[in-house]
């Protein structure tokens, strides 16, 4: 007996739906390198060949020799390219950014802050941070402790609730994450390693069956975290006055002012649920013991 | 150019004489951990980090009928518990010069 064709068979022609969280996303593309990247980290998310979705990204190789030489990326999210060309090798990734964009613009529906979230027991601990404060390696530590992985991108708020809505996708690690992420797990998978625009070697990693799973349950905010990753410093884990930490998340949110005075009083609800903290680090062992004992508590 | 017209309209609004009143689409935050308050401004989306004092003042101007600078001094050195001296003075009408180029507040054209 044979087994039944891949959806990801169609990608190249009428395209997939990826089912991620609240999303519907409609994926298309004639690249391998978006085949390879969904197939590995994409493996236990529901998968259809179809059409139609929330958000419609296609990444399509430029024509004539561009196929051939120095290939190409083209990203088409919703009908409109909001990036320039990427070079062909960096495809999957792509598929990955354009989501970011989608998730960041293009989902009035939720505050969307930049941020890594974990869940223990139905609470969740959030990670808020520009990029580079190594928000994606404690999370990834974190969720190789036990946490689950709830997302490495976004806290997505629903301002009627107060609640965290689950968008659990492969997270992203860069430079020297890769191989302290790597040297903690022998069983994670990893997507191929490339070098972004900026020139930072990146890899992504599979998120686990379980949060995949569990993609529909949403948390309670409980913890607000204020990373960041400081060379040879011990850990410093300490309470932050809440209107500090309320405006360190605004600053993160991509789209609160969108959603006017709601938006804000939204992230400014979920500040005052939480208990909130700045955290230094350089030793990633330490942290996760003081994180787990403040979480614990 | 923009930036001159606002430059010359926020020294002008500081008239010691002109009255004040406030912005309407503002909300304000504050929690028990601090005296500071978090201020949003609907209108351009920005979020400011302010002293009470701060929030002290914009109080006065919206309580009751627009204030003059003038006004503002006495009525604010007496909500704080303070001296209205030259200190206070200065720090009143910089914070008013910021409120209004927050959009906080507004002065009403004479």
């Amino acid at each position: 007996m044979s087994s039944p064709p891949s959806p990801l068979a169609a990608l190249a022609t009428r395209g997939v739906q990826v089912s991620l969280g609240p999303f519907l996303v409609h994926v298309r593309s004639d690249l391998p390198g978006v085949h390879d990247y969904l197939h590995h980290l994409y493996a236990d998310f529901p998968v259809a060949a179809g059409e139609g979705g929330h958000f419609d990204i296609a990444v399509v190789a430029s024509p004539g020799l561009r196929r051939w030489i120095r290939p190409q990326a083209n990203v088409i999210v919703n009908g409109e390219r909001p990036f320039l060309p990427l070079p062909g090798n960096l495809a999957g990734a792509g598929f990955e950014w354009s989501l970011n964009w989608c998730v960041g613009n293009q989902a009035p529906r939720w505050v969307a802050v930049h941020a890594a979230v974990l869940e223990r027991d139905g609470r969740a601990l959030i990670l808020s941070a520009e990029s580079g404060a190594g928000k994606s390696t404690l999370c990834a530590a974190l969720v190789l402790k036990g946490w689950r992985l709830f997302s490495d991108e976004f806290a997505l708020i629903d301002p009627d609730s107060g609640r965290l809505t689950p968008l659990p996708r492969p997270i992203s690690l860069k430079n020297a994450s890769i191989e302290i992420i790597r040297g903690r797990s022998a069983d994670v998978v990893f997507g191929s390693e490339g070098v972004d625009i900026e020139g930072a070697r990146f890899v992504h990693m599979k998120p686990p069956l379980d949060s995949v799973r569990r993609a529909r349950e949403e948390a309670t905010p409980a913890w607000v975290v204020l990373p960041r990753w400081a060379a040879s410093r011990p850990t410093k884990l300490e309470p932050v006055a809440k209107a500090h930490a309320l405006l360190r998340m605004t600053d993160q949110s991509f789209n609160y002012n969108h959603l006017g005075a709601k938006g804000f009083e939204c992230v400014a609800e979920l500040v005052r649920r939480s208990e909130c903290c700045t955290l230094e680090y350089s030793d990633l062992d330490d942290v996760l013991t003081r994180l787990e004992s403040v979480t614990a508590s | 150019m923009q930036g001159l017209d606002g430059r010359f309209r926020v020294l002008e609004s500081l008239s010691d004489e002109l009255r004040w009143r406030p912005a309407t689409d503002v909300v304000w935050t504050h929690y028990h951990d601090s005296d500071d308050w978090v201020v949003f401004h609907a209108q351009s989306g920005d979020v400011y980090l302010v002293t009470s004092a701060a929030h002290t003042l914009w109080t006065l101007i919206a309580d009751g009928s627009p204030p003059t600078l003038n006004q503002l001094i006495p009525a604010l050195a007496e909500a704080l518990k303070r001296t209205p001296d030259d200190e206070l003075a200065a720090a009143t009408r910089d914070t008013l010069g910021f409120m209004d180029r927050a959009g906080l507040v507004r002065p009403i054209p004479l």
